[in-house]
Formats: structure tokens, C-alpha cells, sequence
């Protein structure tokens, strides 16, 4: 079975030790580099004397435009592993029929299903752990100029969630492609039903994992300055002297103020704001949360693997009969 | 243990359809036996209950004193060829082989390599450039060398020119007789059934018209024709199984275990070919709403 496994797999196994290589090279020949720069910038000193360190920064991070492209790579590689390892695994044996060929020989379908599930599914997580570890390193500057690591986007990208997430995407492809018997519609539904379930946890549900903290910060004080680095600014509401909440935008407030048109100046706009009293309310998950919520994430979606892959074997035993 | 295969009131049924329904047989071991029956008379279902791809929705099957797919033993002494020979495409000959010993505690790699021999397989092509005939071989060559005790064949030369049908059925042969298998092969190339098995179960659908050994079934049925009357009027131990009536004449396909001695009939024997279609009329006919027995010339065509 290990061996019908591996000649079934090896392709999609080389591709993407094929496509690691490649990144590895290109990380591994860049990352010193940019730590280069990064100790050259300047930046440590500006931010230990507290001064502006803005254009150090922008200076900084446009050194290799490309590093926009790494954190979502790690987004999208649990979806490709979903639907090119997980979705295939049954759908295809069920579609071409050589499942009767395979489920007729001197193995069970559940000793079948298990080498297939377990080999593949620690291919993923050793694949998905190798991509997010080496993008992390060579990210780590960066990350620490940024000092943005919870924000939505980020935290999907570092740490132990880009893994689980991986796992979460292959259990899914295998009871979609076991459901579906149709490669196609197996692959097409995972990546859907994946980038669903992603969403909806990073926007709606992560934020409730613990009871957020509030912030009152002044208007265009720069809420970073008051939270602190790598917080969560989960939401901010503006509030008047009587602690209503009012909407009102930086174009409202400058004819408020009555500031001219193409008046940009912060320093204007909040000493204005603080005139009339004006300032802001964040709603805040600290950066000390940072890895309490990596483990929330991660075992949610481990869970969800664990209950797929189960009614997966269920389902293979009971019901494709 | 006489009875390879024993199934009682199997059904088999897809949501709400019945594709095998209230199918009671019992498969002699040692046996050739042929699986006949139209298109969609449950043929490939009933061979699936068998080697356990299916599960049953009603009754059960017992095959070589056990439950089909139960356990890697079971497994092992069940061969299934199923229908189209699945194999897999990206996957060379070599590899199918190595597949068959990997996944085979009993996999007897003389026979193997002999079969691929003598058939001058080309170990690195691709299964999915093999011809038709091809393929249906390499299947078989996996079947067999894993050397079950039943094996079990679904429609194997349904796509396959003549000759490549008779090589194919002779390589069977062989084997057969070398390893002592007990054979069921579905098909609804009667021509072939007739050449390979000695038992034969007529599957019309979803239900068992017709099961025993050929020889038998040949022996006991014959074609009366004669001056035209009433079947009912013949002796109780005759069982009529198709009539048909012009004017002044009947002509009937009875099964009878004494012979014919009224002289009014003349008696001859039935192919094989004819006794089935026989069979398969008689069931169409029990689907269609009933007429008279005497009304005008319905029977074969």
C-alpha cells in the first residue's frame, strides 16, 4: 500500500518539492541580504529614540517589492493542497472506476483509505510547515518593521495556523471528492467550500475568542502609537464628549472645522478634532494574545480535519457500496 | 463446502430503484458458470454484492462461507475482474504487477510473469496506450495471479474484436484449468458462454429466471411442434416456457424431466442460445399485461 501510494502521489509530491526548491534558492539567496539592509536602515535606532521613522521604513520595505507575494502564497497553498492532493484521492478513483480495481485486491478499503490518508495528510502538514517556516524567516524583518503581525491577513500567514489550515483544506478535499465521485466538481467545491470556512473564521469568529479590550485613543493620534506594536485593532468608533457614538469621516470633519479643501495635515485635523471633543474608541485584542489565538485557530481547524476525515472513513465503508 | 455462492433473497436496491431484487442462487464450486442477461438485468450489481463492493439492502450472500469484502483473507480468495478492465492510465504494466505483489499476500509471481510473457507485454507502456484486448488481459493476469479461489469476471470481451475475444477466453481456460478456479463470467455474448461454462444462471430484470448446469438444461428442455392446441391441455409435468400459435400449428419450448411420447408432437432439441432468449421472453412477457394464450403469434422473434 506504501508503495502504490507513493507511485500514485509522487508526481504532486515532486511538484511541490520542485516549487520549494525553487523559493528556497531565491529566500535563501535574498534573506541575508535583506537582514543586511535591515541592520543598515536605521530603523532600530529611529524606533529606540522614538522619532519619525516613516520614510526609514518605506525606504526599507521597497528594497524587494515582491515580498507582498510570500504572505499570500502561504494563503493559497492549503487551498492547492485541497484540491490537488485531497479531492483526487477518492474522486478520481471513484470516476475512472479503478477504485474496483483497487478495493478487490488483498487489502481492506479502510487499510486502503488509512496509508493514503495518513501518508498524504503528513506530506501536507511536513509541505505546509516547510513553506511557512522558510517564508517566516526570511519575512522576520520585515514583520518587525511592520509590527502587524495580528491583523487578519498576517496571522493567517505566520505561525502554526497556515499548517492546520493545510490539513483542514486536504481532510475537506478527500469527504468532498468521497461525496461528490466527480474530480471536477470534488476539486471545485473544496476550493470553495475552503475559502468559505476561511473566511468566515478570520472575519467573524477569531475576534471572539477573547473579550476584546477598549482604547481610547484621540482622533488622527495615530492609533497604533496607543495600542502599541503588533496589537489587533479589531474596530474603532468615534465618540463626543457625551460618549455617543457619531459618524463622521475626515472629510466631514475637515468642513466641520472648516479646514480647506486638500488640507491633509494630521496635526490640524486632530487638534480640531479635540476641540470639539471628538475621539476614538478601539476595540482591541493586545499583542500578548498573539499565540492564545494561534492555538484557538489551529485546534478549531484541527478539529474540523479530525471530524472530516472521520465521516470520510465512514462514509467509504457504509456508504459507497 | 459445496456451494461456492449462496444468496438468499439478495437485493440490491438504488434509491428507490431495485437493481437486484429477491435474487435467491446457489453457485456450485469448481464450476465455469456463466452470468447471462440483458442489459441492466443486475448482472454487474450482483457480481459487486459478491466481491463486496456492494453491500446488500436485503438478503444476503455468502461467498466461499463468508461475507464478501470482510477482511483482507476474504479478499484474498475472491479475483474480480470488473467490467472495462479499470486500470490505472498514468501507470506502466511493470508497475500493475508490482501493484498486484504489493497488495497480495498470495501473489504468485511465476504465474505472473509467464502470463506477461507469453502475451508480450511491453513492462514500461503505459496502461493507458494498451489496446482493449489488452488490457482485459493484464486485468486477468492480476486476477488470476493473485490466485483466489473464485474469480469473478464482468463482461470481460464485451469490447473486444473476435480474436482477441477468443485468445482471451482460451487464456482463461487455461488458467482455470491450471489453478482449480471456480469461474463466474457475466456476459451477453451467448455464443461465448456456451463455448467456456458448464453452468449457466439467466438474470432477467433483477431476478433469477433460470440456474443449472448446462448440460442439464439442454437435456430437459425441447421445442414441441405440432398441430395447433391448447398448452394447457399437456401432462402436469411439463412446463411450458414460450408458446407460440399460428392457425393450424403451435410451437412450444417446454422443459420436461420424461421424455415426449405423444406423436402428435414433434420433438427436437434447443441450442443454448434459444433456451436463454426463451427465458428472457418469458420474463418480458410476465412484465407486459397479460393476453390469452391463444392470441395469434406472440413469441420469439
Amino acid at each position: 500500500m506504501i508503495w502504490l501510494t507513493w507511485r500514485q502521489f509522487r508526481v504532486q509530491i515532486l511538484v511541490a518539492i520542485g516549487a520549494f526548491v525553487v523559493l528556497g534558492a531565491v529566500l535563501g539567496y535574498t534573506g541575508p541580504h535583506l537582514v543586511h539592509l535591515y541592520h543598515d536602515s536605521g530603523i532600530r535606532e529611529c524606533q529606540a529614540s522614538r522619532g519619525d521613522c516613516g520614510p526609514l521604513v518605506d525606504s526599507f520595505t521597497s528594497h524587494y517589492p515582491w515580498w507582498h507575494g510570500l504572505g499570500p502564497l502561504i494563503t493559497v497553498i492549503p487551498g492547492l493542497i485541497g484540491v490537488f492532493w485531497g479531492a483526487p484521492l477518492l474522486a478520481r478513483e471513484l470516476e475512472t472506476g479503478t477504485y474496483r480495481l483497487a478495493w478487490t485486491q488483498s487489502v481492506t478499503r479502510t487499510r486502503w483509505l488509512a496509508t493514503k490518508v495518513l501518508i498524504i495528510g503528513v506530506a501536507t502538514i511536513v509541505t505546509a510547515a516547510a513553506f511557512t517556516v522558510i517564508v517566516a524567516l526570511w519575512l522576520s524583518p520585515l514583520d518587525t518593521v511592520n509590527a502587524n503581525r495580528f491583523s487578519p491577513g498576517a496571522f493567517s500567514q505566520h505561525g502554526i495556523v497556515p499548517i492546520v489550515y493545510a490539513a483542514f483544506a486536504f481532510a475537506l478535499g478527500v469527504a468532498v471528492g468521497a461525496v461528490l465521485r466527480r474530480l471536477v466538481a470534488a476539486m471545485a467545491v473544496t476550493l470553495v467550500v475552503f475559502t468559505l470556512v476561511r473566511l468566515v473564521i478570520q472575519q467573524w469568529v477569531r475576534q471572539h475568542f477573547a473579550t476584546p479590550i477598549h482604547v481610547i485613543s484621540a482622533l488622527f493620534g495615530g492609533g497604533s502609537n496607543a495600542v502599541g506594536p503588533n496589537a489587533w485593532v479589531v474596530s474603532s468608533r468615534v465618540v463626543d464628549r457625551t460618549n455617543h457614538t457619531v459618524a463622521i469621516h475626515r472629510d466631514s470633519l475637515r468642513s466641520t472645522c472648516g479646514l480647506p479643501e486638500g488640507e491633509f495635515s494630521r496635526d490640524a485635523l486632530r487638534a480640531c478634532a479635540q476641540r470639539l471633543g471628538l475621539h476614538q474608541i478601539l476595540t482591541v485584542q493586545p499583542a500578548n494574545r498573539y499565540w492564545p489565538f494561534q492555538a484557538w485557530e489551529a485546534a478549531i481547524f484541527a478539529v474540523l480535519a479530525v471530524l472530516l476525515t472521520g465521516f470520510t472513513f465512514w462514509w467509504t465503508r457504509h456508504r459507497i457500496t | 463446502m459445496t456451494n461456492s455462492i449462496e444468496a438468499v433473497a439478495l437485493g440490491k436496491r438504488y434509491r428507490r430503484r431495485w437493481a437486484l431484487q429477491d435474487c435467491t442462487v446457489a453457485i456450485p464450486a469448481g464450476r465455469v458458470v456463466g452470468l447471462v442477461g440483458a442489459n441492466g438485468a443486475g448482472k454487474t450489481t450482483l457480481m459487486h454484492l459478491i466481491v463486496g463492493l456492494l453491500r446488500p439492502s436485503a438478503g444476503a450472500v455468502t461467498v466461499l462461507g463468508g461475507r464478501p469484502g470482510e477482511g483482507p483473507d476474504q479478499l484474498a480468495r475472491v479475483g474480480f475482474l470488473a467490467q472495462d478492465a479499470p486500470l490505472y492510465g498514468t501507470l506502466n504494466v511493470g508497475d500493475h504487477l508490482r501493484l498486484g505483489r504489493h497488495l497480495n499476500p498470495g501473489w504468485d509471481e511465476a504465474a505472473a510473469s509467464s502470463r506477461i510473457d507469453g502475451l508480450g507485454f511491453d513492462l514500461r507502456q503505459r496502461a493507458g496506450q494498451l489496446s482493449g484486448g489488452q488490457r482485459a488481459q493484464l486485468a486477468l493476469t492480476l486476477a488470476v495471479a493473485k490466485r483466489p479461489e473464485l474469480l469473478l469476471l464482468d463482461e470481460p470481451v464485451a469490447g473486444l474484436d473476435p480474436l482477441a475475444r477468443r485468445e482471451f477466453l482460451q487464456s482463461l481456460m487455461e488458467s482455470v484449468a491450471e489453478h482449480h478456479l471456480t469461474v463466474v463470467l457475466s456476459s451477453h455474448l451467448l455464443g461465448d458462454v456456451e463455448r467456456v461454462c458448464d453452468y449457466l444462471i439467466v438474470l432477467a430484470a433483477g431476478r433469477v429466471q433460470l440456474a443449472g448446469d448446462v448440460n442439464e438444461l439442454l437435456a430437459t428442455h425441447r421445442v414441441l411442434t405440432g398441430p395447433r392446441r391448447d398448452p394447457r391441455s399437456l401432462p402436469g409435468d411439463i412446463e411450458v416456457i414460450e408458446e407460440a400459435h399460428t392457425e393450424r400449428q403451435s410451437t412450444l419450448i417446454v422443459r420436461t424431466e420424461t421424455p415426449i411420447v405423444d406423436p402428435a408432437w414433434t420433438v427436437t432439441e434447443l441450442g443454448l442460445e434459444d433456451l436463454v432468449l426463451a427465458y428472457l421472453g418469458q420474463s418480458a412477457a410476465a412484465a407486459r399485461p397479460p393476453t390469452s394464450p391463444l392470441n395469434a403469434n406472440e413469441g420469439p422473434t
